[in-house]
């Protein structure tokens, strides 16, 4: 037998050595991202890449899944109360006027909420920051305010209208 | 001369009956803090011989959604007040009339849940 007769059955085993090999592969780690269709070379769109694939577009489906209830689930949680130096974000960021309004309305409920008394001048004080403060901050302080008077923490002195 | 005068008299008697008759209410400020309600005939407040008690309601807007505050103050010196911008409760707010009756509820958080107004005959009118 002549050497060179023996070439194409050693080149015909490297190649499905090289196909086993592939086919052997151990399934891919979580960690690891899935090949996108669009970048996949096309040498490699074997039975193998084809169920890599399809295990992607599973995985992606059921987190689109995930993400839907996790959504529906957000928007049936009751809104947050906002905090006392923020705003929300569907509103426009504060004007200094407001940033101003926000920090003496708070101020002056602070200080009055301290000594138990709400008296002619912080009426006077909050009403000159009302019609700048942001409506959420409004209602929230305003609420605060009401509460605090209503449960008895806080003895009012003013007369007529709160502020 | 004497008959003339008795006349006067009973014309006169007459007449003061007839400008006192009518069904009358005189409600002075009550505040029931356990129960959160308040009412009062605004009239009637006004013309107790008190300086202490009181009752009202204010609408505000600033551009944006109308608010209403309603409070109150009764002869104890009991304060109360609540909030709202329900377009339906600041409607009645600012339709108080200035000799009304004013009765309103609040809740927990100081929200009025519930504001009545009423106008009738039989609430007094506010005196000097």
């Amino acid at each position: 037998m002549r050497p060179w007769a023996i070439l194409p059955a050693i080149a015909i085993a490297a190649v499905c050595g090289y196909l086993l090999g592939r086919a052997s592969v151990s399934p891919k780690a979580p960690e690891q991202l899935p090949v996108p269709a669009a970048v996949a070379p096309a040498a490699s769109a074997s039975d193998v890449d084809l169920t890599r694939l399809q295990e992607a577009s599973l995985k992606l489906q059921a987190a689109a899944e995930r993400l839907e209830a996790l959504t529906a689930i957000l928007r049936s949680l009751p809104a947050a109360a906002p905090s006392a130096n923020s705003h929300t974000t569907t509103e426009a960021r504060p004007t200094a006027e407001a940033e101003a309004a926000t920090t003496l309305a708070n101020e002056t409920l602070n200080i009055a909420l301290g000594r138990h008394v709400w008296s002619a001048e912080d009426a006077q004080a909050f009403r000159r920051a009302l019609p700048d403060l942001p409506p959420t901050e409004r209602d929230r302080l305003v609420r605060k305010l009401l509460t605090a008077i209503n449960s008895g923490q806080m003895q009012v002195t003013v007369r007529g209208a709160p502020f | 001369m004497k008959r003339s005068m008795l006349v006067l008299a009973v014309a006169l008697i007459a007449l003061s009956g007839n400008t006192m008759a009518g069904f009358k209410t005189g409600q002075a400020v009550v505040i029931n803090t356990s129960s959160r309600f308040v009412n009062a005939d605004l009239g009637y407040v006004r013309n107790t011989a008190d300086t202490t008690q009181y009752i009202g309601c204010e609408v505000y807007s600033s551009g944006s959604t109308p608010t209403a505050y309603c409070f109150a103050r009764d002869a104890a010196g009991t304060y109360v007040a609540c909030s709202t911008s329900n377009s339906a409760l600041v409607n009645v707010a600012a339709s108080l009339k200035s000799d009304g009756y004013l009765y309103f509820q609040w809740d927990t958080s100081s929200n009025c849940t519930f504001i009545e107004q009423s106008t009738a005959s039989y609430t007094a009118p506010k005196g000097p």
